[in-house]
């Protein structure tokens, strides 16, 4: 099964790789522990391939079979601005829940 | 097995990410889970690749008209029943070919108000699916106006002109039916 309902394979790639380049299999053990998703093999590598695709990763030279993927500027710029986004959310969802 | 599950995926997907995916499904061992997730995503990626041939894009699409073909498939699978449905009714009630058992069905048949309308919606649904990749819309702004264009391009994808021609015959047919209350 891919993520849970609601959760974004892409955004979670790209929070992953923002620490350091990650092949697949690492990509699925980092988001397993910091968001407590399980990602499927083909939900994973179906968004690599689209983030691949707009520019927001790219791949490094593949270690065997094994391909580490980075996050590119662009990425970066796309991830600040989607957190500074979601962040705004949760806070306001917080306080609302909170009063 | 593995193997047989990635090549559910278009042929340029797979030549990209096939050999790490393969890896990767090695590593999580090939459980029931993945292996929906595998043809789940590899659909995706199928549908991903046929529009963005149909948009004109060149990235990542799969061999030529796959994606058309399929459609056109698709169409016809969903035309098929109102071919029937029209053919065999020509033949008893126009031309009197005494066929009692498949009589029976069509009369049983057409007093099921929702199977009624579903063969008679069917063709319109075949007609869009068979087009679709047969049409490009565009919008661009011309001199300050939006000006909105249909493109055609029949190009190769003749099966899909073939079913779009088949559903035009039988809506046709059927509105036709509707009018006189008679099939010819």
């Amino acid at each position: 099964m891919g993520a849970k309902r609601g959760s974004d394979p892409l955004l979670l790639i790209l929070v992953s790789l923002a620490g350091s380049p990650k092949h697949g299999h690492a990509m699925l053990l980092d988001i397993q522990a910091f968001a407590g998703l399980r990602l499927g093999p083909g939900t994973l590598y179906g968004a690599i391939g689209r983030l691949e695709e707009h520019g927001l990763i790219e791949a490094m030279p593949a270690h065997g079979r094994r391909r580490p993927y980075r996050l590119t500027p662009d990425g970066n710029h796309v991830l600040r601005s989607r957190l500074s986004s979601l962040g705004g959310t949760v806070r306001a969802g917080l306080e609302r829940v909170a009063g | 097995m593995i193997r047989r599950l990635l090549r559910l995926y278009p042929r340029r997907w797979r030549d990209r990410y096939g050999d790490e995916l393969e890896e990767l499904v090695e590593s999580l061992g090939l459980t029931p889970t993945n292996a929906f997730d595998l043809i789940g995503n590899a659909f995706s990626e199928r549908m991903r690749s046929a529009t963005r041939r149909t948009a004109g894009g060149t990235l990542m699409t799969d061999r030529p008209r796959w994606g058309s073909m399929a459609l056109a498939l698709i169409g016809f699978i969903l035309l098929a029943p109102t071919l029937l449905f029209i053919g065999f009714s020509v033949l008893i009630y126009n031309l009197g070919v005494p066929m009692d058992g498949v009589r029976s069905i069509i009369d049983g048949v057409v007093r099921i108000g929702p199977i009624d309308i579903g063969l008679a919606l069917l063709p319109f649904v075949a007609l869009a699916i068979a087009l679709a990749p047969l049409i490009r819309l565009s919008m661009a702004r011309d001199e300050g106006e939006i000006v909105a264009r249909v493109v055609v391009r029949p190009g190769r994808a003749r099966a899909n002109v073939v079913v779009a021609a088949l559903a035009i015959v039988a809506i046709t047919i059927l509105v036709t039916y509707q009018v006189t209350d008679r099939l010819f």
